[in-house]
């Protein structure tokens, strides 16, 4: 018992810090890659040609490279380019980059399933692009993206993990830190993986809820 | 025929093709202020199509539109008309309403958000006036009680009527009707005719795509009959039906006739 008391004073103040970098790392990915994602999204909509290209480009690139990869590419690459960025928001940067790509591709369907006849209801009366595009059609979507969205925000929060090969001290890296000076691999695994599993609970908790209320507006 | 000398939209030599399909072929229409034109003919025959160039859904690949001053032109090869088409279509999208087959009402609005939509969005009219004017026009087409409704909880019938206050809370000066009873069941259809019949009565410019030759007969002052991206027959009523001059009109008319 006195044991078992020792190795949780060490580990959870070390998890603790772990945690809040992976949760700041997390936020700050999802935000970005649903905005990033969203322009990449109107730019596979647009009537331009090269833009709907290059965006296609985009997403094949982030798509169909290992994230890994992408980390190390960053890490080495950026500094050689003579940009200074901390190992944290390198982490950022490639997460949002990388889920921006996904979250794209679920915009892109979700507004494609709209009917045709729904936007030019819009036109007829003289709506512009982007009010159609807010007021008419991504409400509409919001039942049919939500549950993919979450599913890549959950990924998104996994994912975090990776960053410790690049020495960001997020979760997992807290972890192995922690086993070094333990030397408990078991419970200190177990109660990493707790605290992911809380982190994703809390966002399937909130997306169930955004869901919910558009539930009641959308067919 | 015309119940007025004032002409409102000028088709001229309007052509559009998909491809290698050409579905308008050189079509010239004047109408009037205050016509009511229904346009017959077989399926494929390019009736929506024609509606829909006349308010830029369909971009036009030759020929000239005019509608209250406001000029669509064919691109041909050049970029600029193309832009410059959009912005026409705006002006011309104020004027015009439209009706759909479909309904198209918006899913996630209310009835009453249906109509105000416009108003306060486009033409920045306040929420209250809109709301206002948007009680009265459905209380004129018969959904007033049905406001706070969504889309899917009403009939066909009512959806287009609600549908047909959207197009006119905009207070456009022509409205364009595709088909409008054609999704209907039956019992619908009259509800939605009278409501047209009314605006007619009071009017309004309209043109009607439609497959009621009752209605065509009864309420409009001119009748186009279309065939093949042609408009082989347009007259009143009564010179249409009665004495075609094509004998693809007469195929056509003896054939619904018999049904
Ligand atoms: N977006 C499109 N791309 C290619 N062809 C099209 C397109 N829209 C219509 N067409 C073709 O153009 C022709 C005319 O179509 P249109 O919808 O105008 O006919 P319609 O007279 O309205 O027929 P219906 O009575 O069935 O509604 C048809 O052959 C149709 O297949
Ligand atoms: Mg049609």
């Amino acid at each position: 018992m006195e044991e078992f008391l020792r190795i949780a004073e060490i580990t959870i103040p070390l998890l603790m810090q772990g945690l809040v970098v992976t949760i700041e790392i997390s936020v700050l990915a999802i935000i970005f890659s649903i905005i990033v994602g969203f322009l990449i999204c109107c730019m596979c909509l647009s009537k331009n040609k090269l833009v709907e290209a290059i965006a296609r480009v985009y997403i094949k690139i982030f798509r169909c490279t290992p994230f890994m990869v992408q980390v190390y590419l960053a890490y080495y690459g950026l500094p050689s380019l003579g940009l200074k960025v901390s190992a944290f928001w390198i982490g950022v940067a490639v997460m949002s980059a990388y889920n921006a790509a996904y979250i794209a591709v679920i915009f892109e369907s979700g507004i494609r399933s709209i009917p045709k006849g729904q936007s030019e209801a819009a036109a007829a009366i003289g709506m512009g692009y982007f009010k159609t595009l807010f007021r008419i059609l991504l409400p509409q979507t919001v039942g049919v993206i939500i549950p993919p969205l979450t599913g890549q925000f959950l990924q998104t929060v996994k994912d975090t993990s990776i960053l410790s090969i690049i020495t960001v001290t997020e979760l997992t890296m807290m972890t192995k830190k922690a086993i070094g000076v333990t030397f408990a691999p078991l419970f200190v695994y177990l109660l990493a993986g707790a605290l992911y599993w809380v982190i994703n609970i809390g966002i399937e908790m909130v997306t169930k809820k955004i869901e919910k209320k558009n539930k009641l507006l959308s067919i | 025929m015309s119940k007025s000398e004032n002409i409102v939209i000028s088709v001229k030599n309007l052509s559009k093709s998909y491809g290698e399909l050409d579905v308008l072929k050189k079509i010239d229409m004047d109408i009037y202020e205050g016509q009511v034109v229904t346009i017959i003919g077989p399926s494929g025959s390019g009736k929506s199509t024609f509606l829909r160039c006349l308010n830029y859904l369909e971009t036009l690949t030759d020929g000239e539109i005019s509608i209250f001053g406001n000029t669509l032109v064919g691109p041909k090869e050049s970029k600029q008309a193309a832009k410059d088409n959009e912005k026409v279509a705006k002006e011309i999208r104020k004027n015009v309403g439209m009706v759909f087959q479909q309904f198209n009402l918006w899913p996630h609005k209310t009835v009453l958000e249906n109509v105000i939509e416009g108003p306060v969005q486009i033409k920045k009219v306040k929420k209250e006036e809109a709301i206002k004017k948007a009680e009265e026009l459905l209380e004129k087409v018969g959904m007033k009680e049905k406001a706070g409704a969504l889309p899917t909880q009403l009939s066909g019938g009512q959806q287009q009527r609600v549908a047909i206050a959207r197009a006119l809370a905009m207070e456009p000066k022509a409205i364009l009707f595709d088909e409008p009873t054609s999704a209907l069941d039956p019992e619908f259809v009259n509800e939605v005719l009278n409501v047209m019949k009314e605006l007619a009565k009071e009017g309004m410019t309209m043109i009607v795509v439609t497959h009621e030759m009752g209605f065509a007969a009864e309420v409009s002052d001119r009748v186009c009959f279309m065939d093949g991206g042609y408009v082989l027959e347009d007259g009143t009523p009564d010179e249409v039906f009665k004495n075609p001059k094509t004998d693809r009109a007469k195929q056509f008319f003896s054939k619904i006739l018999n049904v």
